[in-house]
């Protein structure tokens, strides 16, 4: 017999933004009876079939409140009908199209390598012919220093148009057409040549960490089994539309992200998350593109298109990020916007100033001011900072650590404070039951987990799962309902039991003293207590505890090695955070509401740099509020979107690694700018005294720049704390080069 | 490029998402604070249908609902302006 059900249509007020409709959504799905269940985002309305004599108007009205938000009915019930306007979730457009990655190319067939080797060429011949008939070499060194001017002169225009007059484009261009004019030819096309070579290296440094970011979409299978039926077809992998399901056999690569309708195995995360040890995962688990099914079969319905998989947006977002400056090298812009027009302004009157006013040699001034211009030249200092950025926002994604721009790989290293999301950023959000009070254990568990059977809180969950651990048989609950926050009550056995906060329960009866003794107690080690009321009498305890994550621990302490504060944030009761905290050995906030959170961040912020640690879920608003944001998921979408930083392998000590990375960074650039600005006064100095000359001078600077480059390469080789992911595969198209 | 507004209420990670996904990408945007105001909400449903936050107008075109469900629609509308 079915039993009576109407259909209610709520406005409801509040209920405003995508994040609260889930919410009102998760809490519906706690309520027994609710069915065929609507909310819409046109109207702002939740439409359910409610079956009345197991969930009360009343208790849904108040659950809605509880969460804020304020339902008035817009019908009067009805039977309920069977068509339902379905929610639009069409996801057959995919248009994100990611430009595939192009295979390393020879360094001499990029253009900058073709100019690199013409202008060589040129320079060899007209040295050559120096020898034989030195008029043609002249020539040739005119022609290989116009060769190399063109493209330089180009930018030089293109960025005076946007106001920037004294780039270092301009700069090298003035010094070379100069030379020419001067009859010194040689020194330009040398000039202009090596300047060339400078900015063919840190383009081979870039393209060499982008490899290794690019090997990763090799790790993507070409092909998969789709499932058409009782067999199975292989289909190039690009093929795969949304909502197809294919199989994975043991020992094969997963080709799209999506979520496994059967089968359990272990899955090798490590293109993705950078952890190479396997993942158990069975039916309702996602899996990412890349990965490898160790050993059973898997059937897998595709979530994501080849385009929008997660390995394709990571290497997306690293390649943008590699673009976005650090406050460093816009510091360095900023410093050549002095720089350079200074270095022009003061050859300028080197050149002028003697021959005009004190007769000087023409010929013998301009030389020297050209030589100014040459030497001023910051070339190693202006390219070494991308090349240090690129490599390690390169070195930190293939260790899992996502970092999305410059901006953020500097700002992380200099936070004074991190502070920490409590649950499922120190935890694992995945509380257990630890102790059971009461005269007879497993009926407390039982009854406890009867009354919880239709919830599907965390709380909840843990208790039915502690009863399915010990064999227990669960009885029938009936007139289930829940007041969030506060207690789930229903009536089982014939007797109405409910599962309470210890304070809610304080105001329904008088707990003996022992008992709140031992409530307290448990607070004080970290666990949350609830108790089990049968009427007004309690019949036990259960405590359960939300262990923190195994390395926690280990990244506070590494975090304070570093000279970082630590703080939880936490919207737990006080004694609960205290002792989960001290146990970490951290400081604690605890009993916030989320705009505490927020101001807490923006006091934090006043104090020096804060970087915000997340499920990223969540805590988009205190992500977004700190210095640095960073997200604790493998992969979601909101983490890799609102967070400066994401923690791909799901570990507290990436943390410490990311302030490492950043601090190797930032020491890496700023040797680099000592040892070209050092290297520069040094020979402007000894070149103006006449003790070096002007060769000497250029080498010098190229030689920095061979030299600051492959010191940033060097942070490729950063290790962190954790063991690097082997990489097996070595599709990687890797640029052939010297 | 066309004219972008998202509608957003405060405290909200879908419209977070939305907004470092529009800056992230370079597209100009008004943002506008549709809890307590009546007018905007009204302007939101006027054009998109749609009373619940985010929502992102770009050009003639509403996206709605959660971030995971509008982020590849708005990619596409971006790429599309940028064509």
């Amino acid at each position: 017999m079915s039993a009576p059900r109407s259909r209610l249509e709520y406005f409801v007020d509040g209920m405003d933004c995508a994040s609260c409709v889930q919410k009102v959504e998760r809490m519906i799905a706690t309520l027994p009876g609710a069915e065929e269940v609507r909310t819409s985002f046109n109207k702002q309305t939740l439409r359910l079939d409610l079956d009345e004599t197991q969930t009360e108007r009343a208790t849904l009205e108040r659950n809605l409140q509880a969460l804020g938000y304020t339902p008035s009915l817009l019908n009067p019930p009805t039977a309920p009908m069977s068509e339902a306007a379905p929610k639009d979730h069409a996801h057959g457009e995919h248009g994100h199209v990611h430009e595939a990655p192009t295979p390393g190319q020879p360094w001499y067939a990029t253009g900058q390598g073709k100019l690199v080797v013409t202008s060589g060429v040129l320079l060899a011949l007209a040295w050559l012919f120096g020898f034989i008939e030195p008029q043609f070499a002249t020539w040739g060194f005119v022609a290989a220093t116009l060769l190399g001017v063109w493209p330089l002169a180009k930018k030089a225009v293109a960025s005076a148009r946007f106001g920037d007059y004294f780039s270092i484009n301009t700069l090298v261009s003035l010094a070379a057409v100069g030379a020419v004019l001067i009859g010194e030819a040689a020194e330009g096309a040398v000039v202009v040549f090596f300047f060339a070579v400078g900015e063919l290296l840190e383009g081979i440094a870039a393209g060499r960490a982008r490899a290794g970011i690019q090997a990763l979409a090799a790790l993507v299978p070409k092909t998969a089994l789709l499932v058409e039926g009782q067999g199975t077809r292989e289909v190039p992998a690009d093929s795969l539309a949304v909502g197809q399901t294919v199989q994975v056999n043991p020992g094969g690569r997963v080709p799209a992200d999506g979520t496994i309708l059967s089968g359990t195995s272990n899955l090798d995360d490590s293109p993705v998350t950078g952890e190479s040890v396997p993942v158990v995962k069975s039916a309702g688990n996602t899996v990412y593109a890349g990965s490898i099914n160790t050993d059973g079969v898997l059937t897998v319905r595709v979530d994501k298109a080849a385009s929008d998989n997660t390995i394709a947006r990571i290497i997306h977002l690293v390649e943008e990020a590699e673009g976005s400056k650090a406050p460093t090298a816009r510091f360095i812009d900023r410093f050549s916007r002095y720089y350079t027009p200074g270095v022009v302004a003061v050859s300028a009157l080197v050149a002028l100033v003697p021959p005009l006013l004190f007769g000087g040699v023409w010929h013998e001034w301009l030389y020297k001011g050209i030589a100014l211009l040459l030497i001023g030249c910051p070339c190693a200092l202006v390219l070494s900072v991308p090349a240090a950025i690129t490599s390690g926002i390169s070195a930190g994604t293939r260790r899992g650590l996502l970092i999305k721009g410059g901006a953020a790989l500097e700002s992380i290293g200099s936070v004074k404070t991190v502070a920490f999301d409590k649950t499922g950023t120190l935890t694992a959000g995945k509380p257990r039951v630890t102790d059971v009070v009461g005269q007879d254990r497993n009926e407390v568990l039982r009854l406890a987990a009867a009354v919880e059977s239709g919830s599907s809180h965390p709380l909840a969950k843990a208790i039915t799962d502690a009863a399915k651990g010990s064999h227990l048989t669960l009885p029938a609950a009936e007139n289930a309902q829940a007041l969030p926050g506060k207690a789930v009550t229903a009536t089982v056995e014939g007797r109405t039991l409910s599962v309470s906060s210890p304070r809610h329960a304080a105001t329904l009866t008088t707990l003996p003293a022992d008992l709140s003794a031992t409530i307290e107690a448990f607070e004080k080690q970290g666990r949350t207590a609830v108790v089990l009321l049968d009427g007004p009498t309690p019949l036990g305890v259960i405590a359960i505890r939300d262990e923190p994550r195994p390395d926690a621990r280990e990244a506070v302490a590494q975090l304070r090695g570093l000279g970082v504060q630590t703080v939880m944030l936490t919207g737990d009761n006080a004694r609960t955070g205290q002792a989960i905290a001290s146990d970490l050995g951290m400081d604690v906030r605890a009993e916030l509401l989320p705009e505490d959170k927020l101001r807490l961040i923006a006091d934090l912020k006043a104090k020096g740099g804060v970087a915000m640690v997340g499920d990223g879920i969540n805590d988009a608003p205190a992500l977004a509020q700190s210095d640095v944001g960073i997200a604790m998921g493998g992969g979601t979408d909101v983490a890799l979107e609102t967070a400066d930083a994401a923690l791909l392998r799901e570990r507290v000590t990436g943390v410490a690694d990311l302030v490492g990375l950043s601090r190797a960074t930032m020491q890496n650039i700023k040797v680099n700018i000592a040892f070209a600005l050092g290297l520069k006064a040094i020979f402007l100095v000894t070149t103006l005294l006449g003790y070096t000359n002007l060769w000497m001078a250029i080498l010098a600077d190229t030689g920095a720049t061979a030299i600051v480059t492959a010191n940033a390469l060097r942070l490729l080789r950063w290790k962190g704390s954790g063991p690097a992911a082997p990489r097996t595969v070595t599709a990687a198209p890797t640029p052939s080069r010297a | 490029m066309p004219e972008i507004t998202l509608y957003t209420v405060p405290n909200c990670a879908d419209c977070h998402a939305v907004k470092r996904l529009l800056t992230h990408h370079g597209a100009a945007f008004t943002e506008k604070n549709v809890r307590g105001d009546p007018e905007a909400v009204a302007e939101m449903q006027a054009k998109a249908n749609v009373r619940i936050a985010p929502v992102t107008l770009i050009g003639e075109q509403a996206f709605y609902g959660p971030f995971d469900d509008q982020r590849p629609r708005i990619l596409t509308a971006l790429q599309g302006s940028r064509e």
